[in-house]
């Protein structure tokens, strides 16, 4: 399974898309327990869905169900903070944080679903193989969310030029039609001609 | 005789047959076309169609969905977008 203790994700789904967070321990075969951690990223501790986490290539050396504190400092020694262009929490806060008990996380009552599992890895590596070639020149530095903006406006030429080609076709359709039938009206008057000439 | 305040040619005009077999226009305020993803150019949802001055007066929450791009980008396109941020930009080490 791709999502291990301390895996660094990205969340794809809800208000809070878009922002990292760490796996802390695998509650079911669809659920996983996930810390940002707030102070750090924005993302609460709580169970989350398999299908709305993305996970990278990073991975942060942490216990299973570790404190708010000790993933943060996790963030640091494997160089994340900088790398996501992430802002510390101020001291105070992290005292604070350290004399809240985390909440615990009820384990969801559905029954399991297998099949969705094996799903996942093989869209990825379709994903992977197409998208690779199209866009390769991309820079490395910015890890922000300003990223992603330059990709939207490249998908909107890309589409554009669709729409034309079914435009296109449509009037082409209709002067076969007519083409088909004037020659076949032409060959019955000749005949007639050369009949009334015999 | 029309009232005056209708003789604008922003309202749209409606000619209809009343029950006593006259034919009278009914005028209308125009709505604003349906908000549409950027990018797949479906309609989106929770998103009203409402005059601009009518949209001042809801709160902001009441406006779009609640969620990165919400309002501009529908949740399947937006998904798509941080997929491939997580798996091409953070991917590479």
């Amino acid at each position: 399974m791709a999502l291990e203790v301390g895996k660094v994700c990205m969340k794809t789904a809800g208000r809070e898309a878009g922002r990292y967070c760490v796996v802390l321990k695998k509650l079911d075969n669809t659920f996983v327990l996930v810390t940002g951690p707030k102070l750090l990223t924005g993302v609460k501790r709580r169970r989350c869905n398999i299908e709305h986490l993305e996970p990278t290539s990073f991975s942060v050396k942490i216990v299973a169900e570790a404190t708010e504190n000790a993933v943060i400092k996790a963030y640091d020694e494997a160089g994340l903070t900088k790398r996501f262009g992430l802002k510390k929490p101020s001291p105070e806060l992290l005292k604070e944080a350290k004399k809240k008990v985390p909440e615990k996380v009820e384990k969801p009552e559905k029954a399991e679903k297998k099949p969705k599992e094996k799903k996942k890895p093989e869209i990825k590596s379709e994903v992977k193989k197409v998208e690779v070639k199209e866009e390769k020149p991309k820079e490395k530095k910015g890890l922000t969310i300003k990223f992603k903006i330059p990709s939207l406006r490249k998908k909107k030429p890309e589409k554009k030029p669709k729409k034309k080609r079914v435009e296109k076709k449509k009037p082409v359709k209709k002067p076969k039609k007519r083409v088909t039938k004037k020659p076949a009206k032409k060959p019955k008057k000749a005949v007639k001609k050369k009949t009334k000439k015999k | 005789m029309v009232k005056p305040m209708l003789r604008t040619k922003s309202l749209k005009r409606k000619k209809v047959k009343t029950p006593g077999k006259r034919s009278v226009t009914h005028y209308k305020k125009e709505k604003p076309g349906v908000a549409k993803c950027a990018i797949c150019k479906k309609p989106l949802h929770g998103v009203p169609r409402l005059n601009p001055l009518e949209m001042k007066k809801l709160p902001k929450t009441k406006k779009r969905p609640e969620r990165p791009y919400g309002g501009n980008l529908c949740s399947k396109c937006m998904r798509g977008l941080f997929r491939r941020t997580a798996r091409e930009i953070l991917g590479k080490k």
